[in-house]
């Protein structure tokens, strides 16, 4: 399992968090979906996604970290932010 | 952004006697060349109303209900000549005539612009009732168009009104936008306005769907962000009646004079 966001048209970032212009669509992004989207520029493997994520905000309290980092790729695959491989 | 309207028809005279009236306060500059063209019909004769609607152009029987449609028209032409140009909020847009600082009052249609414009525009400078277009340097490019007031409290049907017939009057020097507030008109809200900070990303998510073509500029989101923050941040007041935010108003641009 591996992601890559995809280009946008615009983003303006603050806090952390971000807002993102796709096409005619804007999407607020979490610090944590923010987070994600700048830890993959390319492909990148959920390994090292999930390494990142746990670097920066912590292990989950609730679930595996790879399970908390696939449920968010899948939201922003979701909200057409990332591809998934 | 001058636009041209075409009238036709065997009343066409009595669309153009008003149009001068209603207009007043948005003179094309001479020589301008127009960059959006309106074409309207006003005829006796309903076959031939039939035939323009049936071709896309303000047509109509009725005099007052046809001169909202070619308000919204021009409006609509006036916006779309303009993609990708600069910033145009569903906005009403009042200054201080000693300052030229301008509040711009973004609001969804039929949620209190022209009412805050008709109740605190007196003794202040009037940009618009509905579209304000913000430049890069944050000039606000006055469009002080007829009001379109209401017949009836709970009608859809509007009169056009010269802005000047209600104490309005245009602005005679350059004016820089000062503030961006987003009116929220809450029928069950008592006591005074309630005026509450949005933050930059907040601001930014409350703007877009009330901004004409954004996707069109080059980097949007960066320049809505950019202009929330350069007048000090966008404001929410929450009110029942506009007469109660002439406070808010002086509190952001200054007293009426």
């Amino acid at each position: 399992m591996r992601a890559r966001r995809v280009p946008v048209d615009d983003r303006v970032d603050r806090g952390g968090e971000a807002l993102v212009l796709l096409g005619d669509h804007v999407v607020r992004v979490s610090e944590l979906g923010t987070a994600l989207l700048d830890s993959c520029p390319d492909w990148t493997d959920l390994e090292v996604l999930t390494e990142r994520l746990v670097s920066r905000f912590g292990p989950p309290e609730d679930r595996a970290a790879a399970t908390a980092t696939l449920e968010a790729l899948h939201r922003l695959h979701e909200q057409g932010l990332v591809d998934l491989g | 952004m001058p636009v041209e309207v075409c009238v036709r028809g065997d009343r066409a005279a009595e669309v153009v006697a008003r149009m001068h009236r209603l207009w007043e306060l948005c003179p094309a500059p001479p020589g301008a060349a127009a960059r959006a063209v309106v074409d309207v019909v006003f005829d006796s004769r309903p076959e031939a109303v039939g035939h323009a609607l049936t071709e896309g152009l303000v047509a109509g029987l009725n005099l007052e209900d046809l001169l909202q449609v070619v308000t919204q028209r021009i409006t609509v032409a006036a916006i779309d000549a303009r993609a990708g140009e600069c910033f145009m909020l569903h906005a009403a847009c009042l200054a201080d005539p000693g300052t030229a600082r301008a509040a711009a009052f973004v609001a969804a249609g039929g949620t209190g612009k022209t009412t805050l414009v008709r109740t605190l525009g007196a003794g202040r400078w009037y940009l618009t009732d509905e579209t304000t277009v913000v430049l890069d340097d944050g000039t606000v490019e006055p469009y002080p168009k007829p009001l379109s007031l209401r017949r009836a409290p709970d009608s859809l049907s509007k009169n056009e009104t010269p802005p000047t017939t209600v104490g309005l009057r245009a602005p005679t020097a350059d004016v820089h936008l000062a503030a961006l507030c987003l009116l929220d008109r809450d029928d069950a809200h008592e006591g005074e306005p309630v005026l509450s900070r949005l933050d930059t990303l907040d601001a930014v998510v409350a703007l877009v769907p009330q901004s004409s073509h954004l996707p069109r500029m080059r980097r949007p989101l960066q320049r809505l962000a950019a202009l929330c923050e350069a007048v000090g941040g966008v404001h929410r007041v929450t009110y029942r009646d506009a007469a109660t935010v002439a406070g808010v108003v002086d509190e952001l641009i200054g007293a009426a004079r």
